[in-house]
């Protein structure tokens, strides 16, 4: 360890080297952000796909829930006995279960201007995202029927958490009416929420339903809206196979999850099959970045992110050092060693990997609002995503700092002139 | 003065020395390829989604006025198709039935059940431009049987053969034989079946007499020559309004405006392209600039020698194009390699040449000219004295 005294004696080369670069370093600079803003941007595409694949359950207050065997993922769930809910209630450790059912079914989206009859015209006019996104609620647009996510609860078994419990129980009278429903405060806006006030003629089902409020729901790549009604109303809105289910959600006494978990499969028949909260997380995840092709092309996204901003900062990094070779062969005819002058290198790119990397979290957080805007997705910079980048920032400088020594043993103090 | 005399000067400035040749090659070359690969997985998400309708081998078609993708499929009675068969352009009418959501295989190796997409077809007329479909119409005939599509994931179903014996949704199938279609986001699989075997399967969809049948899509053969846009615009006039009538190439450019344009994905990959553009011009620049500053004294002597400031801002500017062009060619072959690697990871057809390559070429222009000629801006404050500096 050299002495304090002697440390400041010797003057932070690197620095200066940067704040000398002036528009140079900010060239450098810039280049390595953008790189870096390119994987945040990556990252996030792929965890967004995460978010909306964990939303749906994380929106439930539950310990263990019973699905189809033929359950492939939230919004394509099948189903099962409603029986086998009670028969799950025998179980000793089980506290309260409730049932969900769950299915697609059509949306009267209504036309804006709201009134506007349904279009004949042969060929509809397509606006782009940014088109989309300016307009938001007022895109002129004819009426059209879409499909959106309809769930169905037992009124007096809420089975939400806040804030969708809240919006449930301030509505529970009003919803045990005939064909009123709750819609998605966070639809696509094509679905009409905006308007809401300005329409009348709600549909869901080739039915007319009345809306008796919203609720905020994310929506995923799966759905671009959902309704929340009561059981009865789903049953009377929704084709569903009589004395069938969609999920079975399940309380029970505290750390007593696995045991129930086992119980259940032991005494439950084959048509149904229990999982614990972690258990059908790991798997919505699973199935949405594994087994889809939405979720692989953003991991592709993030390796090739990756690649292109390591091949970019080596670039950035070799050049800024072949930029200063004379000013190290000076150095070197000073008497400086390799190794100090190497320390100099990699300090001045690890410098440039810091300073970039805050720039890249500060594009990063616009770029992010910006594909949220545009595309309704949820975009969330993560600590661990902003881990990874950081950690890939550092190795990359690292690296892309020694190899560049390689110069540096060249350097001829000759070279100079 | 000519541009001639310019050329080589800006080739010989790019490619004195060769090591920082190809670093600055490179790194456009990796901002060309991010360009394609954003581009790529768009159009790959974009062609898989209408990789069944461009199959279809008819001129227009006829769906249901609700039907706005046909991952969603939305029937029309079959009656509205019998209809079509009044104009005397029309050749011949098939209807297509679609079955997405309720169609279950049962995976042979562990018993587990998968959704897959079901297409149903007559076999009397020739309605999918598929040779192996076309070749085993025989073995399609015979009750309870299939093809299935040899591109399905086979994680989710196996590996396809033909005489295996599976189930699907309750109903025992036999495979006459593969093809290849490919699969998309909404599916993992595709079985093409006969419409009695579909029948078969799923009741729901026969109706209670032939002219209920639930047809998805309505193909419509006419006569060579005919004026398509006519013809469907009549054939929509004489139509009610419960179905729409478009031809193939408006169905297709709709099915794929709405997965482009509404659904979130498309709108993702849009802003990946602009990244990667940004990302190439910012990398552009910083060679430019760093070449521009390591010959500032060149440029200076050169202005001493009564070089306009136009003629060097145009070297810096030709030097950008022929950066464009060494990163471009390098950055197709690089997504040659990605996108064989991705096909085959995912099974997305990607295809360089559907993917819009002078596009992408004439975006690596616009970066590298756009940066060379900021860069360039250095040079009009460059004072011949600087060489003494």
């Amino acid at each position: 360890m050299t002495p304090l005294s002697s440390r400041l004696r010797t003057p932070p080369l690197a620095l200066r080297n940067v704040a000398h670069g002036g528009r140079r370093s900010l060239a450098a600079i810039s280049g390595v952000a953008f790189s870096l803003t390119m994987v945040l941007l990556q990252l996030g595409f792929l965890e967004a796909v995460k978010i909306t694949a964990a939303n749906n359950f994380e929106q439930v207050d539950f310990d263990i829930v019973l699905v189809s065997p033929r359950y492939e993922q939230f919004y394509a769930a099948g189903f099962f006995p409603l029986d086998r809910l009670t028969q799950a209630r025998d179980v000793a450790a089980v506290v309260s279960a409730a049932p969900m059912y769950a299915t697609f079914n059509l949306w009267r989206c209504p036309a804006y201007p709201v009134g506007q009859s349904e279009s004949n015209r042969d060929v509809e006019p397509s606006p782009g995202p940014i088109e989309r996104w300016l307009w938001g609620a007022h895109l002129p647009r004819p009426l059209q029927r879409r499909e959106l996510f309809v769930m169905g609860i037992d009124l007096d078994k809420n089975l939400f958490h806040e804030p969708i419990r809240g919006r449930i129980e301030a509505a529970k009278d009003r919803l045990r009416l005939e064909h009123r429903v709750l819609l998605n405060e966070q639809s696509h806006p094509d679905f009409g929420w905006q308007i809401r006030d300005q329409v009348q003629d709600w549909e869901l089902g080739n039915q007319a339903v009345t809306l008796v409020g919203g609720f905020p729901m994310l929506r995923g790549f799966a759905a671009d809206s959902t309704v929340i009604c009561s059981d009865l109303n789903f049953l009377s809105l929704c084709r569903f196979p009589p004395g069938q289910v969609s999920f079975g959600f399940l309380k029970v006494r505290d750390g007593l999850v696995a045991t129930a978990r086992d119980e259940l499969k032991a005494r439950l028949p084959a048509d149904v099959q229990p999982f614990t909260r972690a258990e059908i997380l790991a798997r919505e995840t699973d199935h949405w970045v594994n087994q889809t092709s939405t979720g692989q092309l953003f991991a592709f996204g993030v390796l090739v992110a990756m690649v292109v901003a390591t091949v970019v900062v080596y670039q950035v990094l070799s050049n800024d050092v072949r930029e200063h070779l004379p000013e190290y062969a000076t150095l070197k005819a000073m008497g400086y060693s390799l190794s100090r002058l190497g320390r100099v290198v990699v300090e001045q790119s690890l410098i440039y990997m810091v300073i970039s990397y805050v720039f890249a979290v500060i594009l990063a957080i616009v770029v992010y609002r910006a594909t949220e805007e545009l595309a309704g997705i949820p975009m969330r910079l993560t600590a661990q995503n902003l881990l990874i980048t950081l950690f890939l920032a550092i190795v990359v400088g690292f690296l892309s700092g020694f190899l560049s020594l390689s110069k540096l043993r060249g350097a001829q103090p000759a070279e100079l002139f | 003065m000519l541009p001639q005399s310019i050329i080589p000067l800006a080739w010989r400035n790019l490619t004195e020395n060769k090591r920082r040749l190809l670093a600055s090659v490179a790194g456009t070359a990796f901002a060309v390829t991010l360009m394609f690969m954003e581009n790529g997985f768009r159009h790959a998400m974009l062609d898989s989604m209408v990789n069944v309708i461009e199959r279809l081998d008819g001129q227009i078609v006829i769906i249901s006025r609700t039907l706005y993708t046909l991952a969603v499929p939305y029937s029309f009675p079959y009656r509205r198709i019998v209809q079509a068969r009044d104009f005397p352009e029309v050749i011949g009418t098939s209807p297509v039935y679609v079955v997405t959501r309720s169609g279950y295989w049962r995976d042979l190796r562990d018993g587990s059940l998968d959704r897959i997409c079901v297409v149903g077809i007559p076999l009397e007329d020739e309605v999918l431009n598929i040779d192996e479909v076309k070749q085993e119409r025989d073995a399609l005939g015979r009750p309870d049987t299939a093809m299935a599509d040899a591109l399905s994931r086979s994680a989710s179903f196996g590996e396809f053969a033909a005489g295996q014996v599976s189930e699907l949704s309750g109903h025992t199938i036999k495979l006459a034989g593969t093809f290849k279609l490919g699969i998309n986001s909404q599916s993992n699989g595709n079985l093409i079946m006969s419409d009695r075997n579909l029948f078969r399967v799923f009741p729901q969809l026969a109706g209670k007499t032939e002219g209920d049948s639930a047809v998805t899509v309505g193909l419509v053969r006419v006569r060579p020559g005919t004026d398509l846009i006519r013809l469907r615009s009549d054939l929509q006039a004489a139509m009610p309004a419960d179905v729409r009538v478009l031809t193939l190439e408006e169905f297709i450019a709709k099915e794929r405006d709405f997965w482009d344009k509404v659904a979130p994905i498309g709108t993702v990959f849009y802003i990946g392209v602009v990244m990667g553009f940004i990302v190439g011009c910012v990398i552009c620049y910083q060679v430019l600039f760093s070449d521009i500053s390591d010959r500032i004294g060149e440029f200076a002597t050169l202005k001493a020698m009564g070089y306009s400031n136009l003629r060097l801002f145009r070297v810096v500017v030709m030097q950008g194009v022929y950066l464009a062009l060494l990163g471009y060619l390098a950055g197709l072959a690089v997504s040659l390699l990605l996108f064989r690697w991705v096909h085959e990871a995912t099974g997305l057809p990607l295809d360089l040449s559907r993917n819009d390559p002078l596009a992408i070429l004439g975006l690596s222009i616009i970066m590298c000219v756009l940066s060379g000629a900021y860069a360039a801006r250095k040079l009009l404050s460059v004072d011949p004295a600087q060489l003494f500096a």
